[in-house]
């Protein structure tokens, strides 16, 4: 069975795949609809993956997991990932973020798939925004399908990130994520 | 982290344009600041290109890299690049 992550991308391709022989623009519905599940393959992606590292992946914790997924909020996660979209971590969160055999006060760079999910998220966030709640910004079908191919690629490099070092990172980064981005020494 | 006029930014996004590999279609970059739906900063960056539906994935996302990166470094508002097919 596909993940969630994966029905929603497949949702969100069909709504802006033409019919054999359709020509024109595609109705505006049918973008923002496509933009908008997009953002929640991403967003539910990230809630999914918290789970699996901070409560554990076995099938008899889903209902956990899932009653765990519901504490974390979009704003919380956006804010989060704006600290790792750099090309360097965020000053605030670095020492949070650094694995633990790493040397300090050495710079941080972001590794390259959690720059990649956390700007697909970001530039996701704020075209939902526009899809769902601003018709006078246009979004474009080239606009839709960017940003599904954006989102399955970033998700798909961060699967392929394995190592344990990636796997310490990726646990901190979540808890970063239900923190809402912000550590109380900066509160 | 600091803010840039919105001129200078469109500047730069014009000089990644003009590098990037579908270069020669982009017809127009508006650049404009607003907020999201929580009342936060970023900036909405639309590139009007020719023949956009012929563009491939892998020269739109090069080229959104390098503005996310370029004006990232320049700005602590986040570029979210569009596309329009222009006129």
């Amino acid at each position: 069975m596909a993940n969630y992550d994966e029905e929603l991308l497949e949702t969100a391709r069909r709504l802006i795949t033409r019919e054999a022989g359709q020509r024109g623009r595609l109705p505006r519905a049918r973008i923002r609809r496509s933009v908008s599940t997009s953002y929640y393959a991403i967003f539910h992606f990230l809630v999914d993956e918290a789970g699996r590292l901070l409560i554990g992946a076995q099938n008899e914790l889903v209902r956990r997991r899932r009653i765990f997924s519901r504490q974390f909020t979009h704003t919380g996660i956006r804010l989060a990932l704006d600290r790792v979209r750099g090309t360097s971590v965020h000053g605030s969160v670095e020492d949070f973020l650094r694995h633990p055999a790493a040397a300090e006060g050495r710079a941080f760079a972001t590794l390259d798939f959690v720059r990649q999910i956390a700007t697909a998220f970001l530039d996701a966030h704020s075209k939902r925004n526009d899809a769902d709640y601003d018709l006078n910004e246009e979004l474009s079908e080239a606009d839709a399908w960017f940003l599904a191919e954006r989102i399955e690629q970033a998700i798909a490099s961060w699967r392929r990130a394995r190592t344990e070092g990636d796997r310490d990172l990726k646990q901190a980064l979540c808890i970063l994520m239900l923190l809402g981005g912000k550590l109380r020494s900066e509160q | 982290m600091q803010r840039m006029e919105l001129s200078t930014l469109r500047d730069r996004v014009a000089e990644i344009a003009e590098n990037a590999a579908i270069g020669d279609g982009v017809a127009d970059i508006v650049l404009e600041a607003d907020k999201d739906a929580d009342g936060d900063d970023f900036l909405r960056v639309i590139l009007k290109i020719r023949g956009l539906d012929r563009a491939s994935y892998e020269d739109l996302a090069s080229l959104v890299t390098s503005i996310e990166t370029v004006v990232g470094d320049l700005d602590e508002r986040f570029p979210s690049v569009r596309f329009a097919e222009a006129a």
